[in-house]
């Protein structure tokens, strides 16, 4: 029997090298791009509090329940810049850390199960389980180089209150957290019947996770230490430095990855643990006809996945608004602070609108994910069967402009109706939803851009899908940080949520509004244009 | 007598409500080159990811070397090659890391063999797996297998992406392994290649085994669908052994032919002054009827009809 359990791991450390050998550039990548996430803002946080009396001001700002919700919670008698820096980033930290942990095992794990690669593998003298043990140990790897790497490099900053055994415990609780959305993707892989399916499993448990966090800081500690999410921001770096948390987490992260052994033992190559609920059908609906009805066959999970997400998320945002008012009415020094008197509602707006700017850039995830699914049929070769038949380009192409441009709108009415129903019921005086609706469909053409800028980069070079995303990135963190900096307002414009003006505390802007629709739009036949031209290629 | 190398007893498989494998029985003995064929679903490849552990069965037992194929999958395929019919590789390793991949994997290999086979297969090993066509990803899988060191070589399917030079090579070596004594399991659709190496095999259809034996013994497989043109009269064909289901036009005539009543059928052929004769060896399809017409069974399952689940790799949302 110990020969059995011994031998199910054969030769894991080559399976290791494999991976190490032939992603070494992925994952370069996404360490680089990891860690700058994490430690970034800490060189521009004395630049942004400036002096002491600034930092009180901004701790009164940064407790309403808004930002905590979005963020975390402020702890300590006094803030300092540590601590704001801790609530502003490390929940975020932790997401892009755990997005990272969830696509990379999926990625070594069912998606070369998928592809079949791993079957060659398994008949080769390889233990059974070697590639989970191989990635186990790649995922602690990893995730130990961002702990040290990122807590290393903030302690060099050596900014005032960001001291290094703060710098430690708050680096070691992010890969901590890292470890344990590996270990809980890991186990999700078991369960599910594909690499798709997986990820948006583990994407969702961490959405789960976030909005736990979300109501747990707002109402209910407990709610909070039961998602790592929340849990992380119990090490109080730069105040207690507590390592419990840290602990925990990594335990919990030990005994899933254990578990996923477990459970991968149990289960055949290319299957899943849960089973298969629908009956698949053996004829096409009257949908799957042409190549839009495939085209929204394709998509339409994914879409509706994300509808829901935007949905939920928009009523949990919400449902900060009836704390909201009261911490206005509460706090003099935030009303004075907002520059308004004594007119709740326009604090509130204010707020809404920050929230709602948040919610349109998730919104632009699903618009993207849409346009790339193009490319992404492509790569698997599938787009040969399509093309190969009697179908334009064209009309391809066209059937995903339709749809993103749908996507996009589908979801600010759902970010309007979220927060409305919400809304409505926590708040003394409620926002009329024709308000919402405006707050929405303000934004609306910056998610069409996206989807434009998606396109284009399908029609004319598909590897370079990464902008797409880099560039999302950016107007995330433009958003979410650039107000609270000092930058040039050029700066602020290169993204086009800092170009539209965000009514109603800006006012509207016809020429902007529908400028940037007509961008869109143009993008995407500048992509179709490439599209018609290009090779489609694996 | 020699060594048993493959022994699989009750075989069964499900897949959900799906029964791919339903008491799968199979022996292959040291030194063999055993064919397996059956048409599309029928269950080969489950049969070989059971022998490989890689799927685990639901019942029965089956035995590699004499060892349990799950529980000690790795100390077999220490002795194991395997082919796979549709090879899926990085798409961007080369072709030869990959070999050599698989070869370390392996922790036995002949690197001048490699070097000749990567030449005789015409292999470019310096290219991105991406890159590679169908035929040259099986190339890959095949390379690695036929140069490392193995007791047995289980092959499915491997020539379906080959062109037919490439076939010739890859019979060359079929046979020289089997010159040294290996042992060869080979599934096929084909029954043309089975039958020019194998020297036994078994046919599975819906999961079950429906016959097994020497080429000889399986008489009625090697049955060659002939069509003649002649001067003379052809009616009197129904007389000559051998022939079956003939059909006589005025001029030509078709039939099915045992090989082993070749000659007579022949010399019948050679008085009436035949012109043209096209004979082909029977597709799956006929050799099945054929079967069940021997057998009087023309639905064999009864409970259980093969339900084609969805696909369980694709996008199903
Ligand atoms: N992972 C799976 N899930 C559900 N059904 C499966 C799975 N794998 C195989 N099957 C079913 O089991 C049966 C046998 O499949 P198998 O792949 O063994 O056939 P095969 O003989 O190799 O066919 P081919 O000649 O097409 O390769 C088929 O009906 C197939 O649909
Ligand atoms: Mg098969």
């Amino acid at each position: 029997m110990s020969t059995f359990v011994g031998s199910l791991s054969a030769q894991w450390t080559a399976l290791l090298r494999l991976i190490m050998r032939r992603d070494r550039w992925v994952l370069s990548a996404w360490l680089v791009g990891v860690i700058f996430f994490c430690v970034f803002f800490v060189p521009m946080m004395p630049e942004m509090m400036g002096t002491d009396s600034e930092t009180l001001v901004l701790g009164e700002m940064m407790k309403n329940p808004a930002m905590v919700a979005m963020c975390g919670i402020l702890y300590g008698e006094e803030p300092t810049i540590g601590i704001i820096y801790t609530q502003l980033m490390m929940v975020w930290s932790a997401v892009v850390v755990a997005v990272m942990n969830i696509l990379l095992v999926v990625r070594y794990t069912r998606t070369d199960e998928d592809e079949g690669r791993l079957e060659v593998i398994r008949s080769l003298p390889t233990g059974r389980q070697a590639h989970l043990v191989a990635v186990a140990s790649l995922m602690v790897y990893i995730n130990g180089v961002v702990a040290l790497a990122s807590g290393f490099i903030m302690a060099l900053f050596n900014v005032e209150s960001i001291d290094v055994a703060g710098c430690v415990v708050y680096a070691a609780a992010l890969g901590a957290c890292g470890l344990v959305f590996a270990g809980l993707t890991m186990v999700v892989v078991q369960l599910v019947h594909s690499a798709r399916g997986a990820i948006g499993l583990s994407l969702g448990l961490l959405g789960g996770f976030y909005l736990l966090r979300a109501y747990g800081d707002v109402s209910s500690e407990t709610a909070s230490l039961l998602s790592p999410l929340g849990l992380i921001m119990r090490t109080y770096p730069f105040y207690d430095n507590k390592w419990g948390p840290v602990v925990v987490l990594v335990a919990v992260g030990v005994v899933l990855m254990l578990v996923s052994f477990v459970l991968g033992a149990r289960r055949d190559l290319g299957q899943g643990l849960m089973p298969v609920l629908r009956r698949a059908r053996a004829h096409g609906s009257r949908f799957l006809a042409g190549e839009w009805g495939l085209t929204w066959r394709l998509t339409r999970g994914t879409i509706i996945g994300w509808a829901i997400t935007i949905f939920i998320f928009s009523a949990a945002y919400a449902s900060v608004m009836g704390d909201m008012e009261s911490f206005i009415d509460s706090s003099p020094l935030y009303q004075q602070l907002m520059g308004i008197g004594d007119d709740d509602q326009e604090v509130a707006k204010s707020v809404v609108v920050m929230l709602v700017s948040i919610m349109s850039i998730i919104g632009c995830i699903p618009v993207l994910t849409t346009a790339f699914k193009l490319s992404s049929e492509e790569s698997k070769g599938r787009l040969d069967y399509v093309v190969g038949k009697t179908v334009s380009r064209w009309s391809l192409f066209a059937g995903y402009g339709v749809l993103v441009v749908l996507v996009a709108a589908l979801m600010q009415a759902l970010t309007a109706i979220g927060f409305y129903s919400v809304a409505l019921t926590v708040m003394d005086e409620p926002f009329t939803f024709e308000f919402l609706a405006k707050v929405c469909l303000n934004l609306l053409p910056a998610l069409i851009f996206f989807g434009g800028l998606g396109l284009m980069i399908v029609g004319w070079a598909k590897k370079f899908t990464w902008i797409g995303w880099a560039y999302l990135g950016g107007a995330f963190l433009l958003t979410f940080l650039g107000g609270m900096l000092n930058l040039p307002e050029w700066v602020a414009k290169i993204t086009p949520f800092g170009l539209l003006p965000h009514w109603p505390t800006e006012s509207f802007s016809v020429p902007i509004w529908l400028g940037l629709v007509v961008m869109g739009l143009a993008l995407m036949v500048v992509g179709a244009v490439g599209y018609r031209n290009r090779d489609i290629t694996a | 007598m020699s060594q048993t190398v493959i022994s699989m007893r009750q075989i069964t498989k499900n897949f959900g409500r799906v029964h791919a494998l339903s008491g799968v029985d199979l022996l292959v003995r040291a030194g063999e080159i055993y064919g397996f064929i059956g048409p599309n679903g029928a269950g080969k490849s489950t049969t070989i990811r059971i022998l490989l552990g890689i799927l685990k069965s639901d019942g029965g037992s089956a035995r590699v070397f004499g060892k349990d194929a799950w529980h000690d999958a790795v100390d077999i395929h220490q002795r194991v090659s395997y082919v796979p019919g549709d090879v899926n590789l990085w798409p961007n390793l080369t072709g030869g890391e990959v070999i050599d991949l698989f070869v370390r994997l392996k922790k036995s290999g002949d690197k001048k063999y490699r070097q000749e086979l990567i030449e005789r297969f015409d292999f470019d090993p310096t290219r991105k797996c991406g890159t590679y066509s169908k035929g040259n990803r099986q190339k890959v899988a095949l390379i690695a297998a036929f140069s490392t060191d193995a007791d047995l070589y289980i092959l499915d399917e491997p020539t379906s992406g080959l062109d037919p030079l490439m076939e010739m090579v890859f019979r060359d070596c079929v046979r020289k392994v089997a010159d040294e004594g290996k042992t060869v399991f080979l599934s096929s659709h084909i029954l043309s290649e089975v039958e020019q190496l194998c020297t036994k095999l078994s046919i599975i259809r819906q999961g079950k085994i429906v016959d097994t034996g020497s080429l000889r013994e399986l008489q009625h497989l090697t049955r060659n669908q002939v069509h003649v043109e002649a001067l003379g009269d052809l009616s009197g064909l129904s007389t000559v052994p051998g022939v079956h289901d003939l059909v006589v036009k005025p001029g030509e005539a078709e039939f099915h032919l045992d090989n082993t009543h070749t000659p007579q059928v022949m010399s019948y052929l050679a008085r009436q002054g035949a012109t043209r004769l096209v004979s082909a060896p029977p597709t799956l399809e006929e050799l099945f009827m054929s079967h069940y017409e021997l057998q009087g069974d023309s639905e064999p399952q009864a409970d259980g009809e093969l339900q084609e689940a969805s696909e369980p790799k694709g996008d199903s949302e």
